[in-house]
């Protein structure tokens, strides 16, 4: 991820005052986000491996099925993942070489 | 906090609500002079309607039928639009109403911000997107959807961490975290209640067990499933992404039951579902489709057709009520249906890979918690006159669509229609006729631009 522009000192402050209004990544927030990304992590290496469907994906992670789809939907969205063809009722998913991170 | 802006501005018509009913009543009324404003809880305009994959009973595109409404609106020059908008309180007076408006922090300067999503690209954190149903998922800062009007970033604190990457990555440096919510007072000579409906809970009937299965979907769910950029990019069920073989529709899931709260016809439930089989029967052309009903209702122009065509096409329609839905291995679900046509066997178990609940549609916002509107019993407005079926009992105040209770989109946008009509004749009435010679008002009112300033 790009690093992007240097924030100004006005841009940081309300940064800072902003993070402390929303009650800054707190506890709850960071926890949850840390399994965000542990979970995509361990999608995106498991898919470096082989192309593979949703089930196969659950059981060798291990996460519940439904939550490896819901992340496949989110990496397809923005361009990290790709259909590859069917096997057995499911869609084979692969990462996408170059992450363009566009829909549309 | 809430910083009150203290500016009243006025407008002829004000609309609550963007979906097609409001979008409609807005064009009408802005095409005939009157100036419009049109407020919007959500991000974008469009409601219900953009987020469906076609209508019927033509299979005409919805997006296609939305989209060039929602640009007509946000491009005219009579309506202006406030999305991220609450309504706080309606007070009707002798010389209009003032309505009270909070404008929810986005914490992007819509002016600044030019659509390129730079920002969302940047962000790391994911959510499940509401516009897909929780079925995908959609990042802390981010354009609502693809073809959502305005086309501006939003900021979600409830999942920001506040990390910078997006005031980083912004090419104009549109992102703002010092803003707060705004409320403003806003005179308005008329006001048309568009607020549209919602569904009622997948849960509302436990004996159908949507709370221990993904594979127990809302009509909403499966409309994202069946567009073509919905959240899978094709239907797959959301327990485990399996391409289903068997799927069944439960009519009246939510609705002509009194003992939900709901005793009322949803009205459109038996023809999306029929839309719905045929899309999914495309879409998957060796998979059964069945559709559990008690009766058919296909009252409106072409609906019979529409049925009989589904017929013809192979869905399954079996005449009886679920009694409960169960968990079945490999996540599938088995239906207890009682057959109402079988006079022997007519306790029946199928076994489906996904189950659409027909939800009852109820009301999305109850405007007597913030003004003198009565409801009905239904919890839809009270329409009390017959003869004026898009008044209120506050004169001036009127509805349309869904908000006055169930009604597919044809019906909505009539309505919408009727109502900016009468919303026309109350302005000329009260603004123009009572305060000019006979005479004078003619020429007014044959020439509507300014028609309630001159």
């Amino acid at each position: 991820m790009a690093a992007g522009k240097a924030l100004t000192d006005q841009q940081k402050k309300s940064l800072a005052d902003f993070r402390k209004s929303i009650g800054g990544a707190n506890e709850i927030k960071l926890k949850r986000h840390k399994e965000f990304l542990s979970a995509r992590k361990a999608i995106r290496k498991a898919l470096e491996k082989q192309p593979d469907t949703v089930p196969s994906l659950a059981e060798s992670l291990p996460l519940p099925s439904g939550e490896v789809l819901w992340h496949i939907a989110g990496m397809r969205k923005y361009g990290q993942v790709r259909e590859l063809g069917e096997a057995g009722g499911y869609i084979r998913y692969g990462l996408v070489e170059s992450e363009p991170q566009k829909k549309d | 906090m809430i910083a009150n802006a203290n500016t009243q501005r006025h407008v002829d018509v004000l609309i609550i609500g963007g979906g097609i009913s409001g979008l409609q009543a807005a064009l009408d009324l802005g095409d005939q002079g009157y100036r419009v404003m049109v407020v919007e809880r959500r991000p974008s305009i469009g409601g219900r309607m953009i987020s469906l994959s076609k209508v019927f009973p033509t299979l005409d595109c919805a997006s296609c039928i939305t989209t060039p409404k929602m640009s007509a609106a946000a491009h005219h020059e009579n309506i202006e639009l406030l999305t991220y908008t609450e309504v706080d309180s309606i007070t009707p007076g002798p010389d209009g109403h003032t309505v009270v408006i909070t404008r929810k922090p986005t914490y992007v300067n819509t002016n600044k911000c030019i659509g390129c999503r730079m920002c969302e690209y940047a962000c790391d954190t994911e959510y499940p997107d509401p516009f897909e149903e929780g079925l995908g998922s959609v990042r802390a800062v981010s354009v609502a959807f693809t073809n959502a009007i305005p086309q501006k970033a939003l900021l979600n604190p409830d999942y920001c961490l506040a990390c910078g990457l997006c005031l980083r990555a912004c090419p104009t440096d549109a992102i703002e975290f010092d803003q707060q919510p705004r409320q403003e007072t806003i005179g308005a000579d008329a006001i048309i209640i568009a607020s549209g409906f919602q569904l009622n809970a997948l849960t509302v009937k436990p004996q159908y067990g949507a709370e221990n299965s993904r594979n127990i979907i809302s009509p909403l769910a499966l409309e994202r499933l069946l567009a073509p950029h919905g959240p899978y990019g094709r239907v797959l069920r959301p327990s485990d992404g399996k391409i289903p073989g068997s799927i069944a529709f439960v009519q009246c899931a939510g609705s002509r039951d009194q003992t939900i709260g709901v005793p009322y016809c949803s009205r459109v439930c038996c023809m999306y579902a029929i839309k719905q089989a045929m899309l999914l029967s495309g879409a998957l052309p060796t998979a059964d489709i069945t559709i559990y009903y008690m009766d058919i209702r296909a009252f409106g122009k072409g609906h019979e057709q529409f049925y009989q065509n589904a017929r013809a096409m192979g869905i399954n329609f079996i005449r009886g009520k679920v009694s409960r839905i169960d968990p079945a291995d490999h996540d599938d679900l088995l239906v207890h249906v009682e057959l109402t046509e079988e006079p022997e066997n007519f306790l029946r178990k199928q076994r489906h890979d996904l189950v659409v609940l027909a939800q009852g549609m109820i009301p999305q916002w109850n405007p007597s918690e913030v003004s003198p509107v009565r409801i009905g019993t239904d919890g839809f407005v009270a329409t009390p006159d017959p003869a004026s079926p898009c008044s209120t009992d506050i004169p001036g105040i009127f509805v349309a669509g869904a908000a006055a209770g169930p009604k597919d989109i044809a019906d909505s946008i009539a309505e919408a229609g009727a109502a900016a009509m009468e919303a026309g004749a109350y302005l000329y009435r009260h603004h123009v006729a009572d305060k000019r010679p006979p005479t004078v008002a003619l020429d007014v009112a044959l020439s509507p631009v300014g028609a309630r300033s001159g």
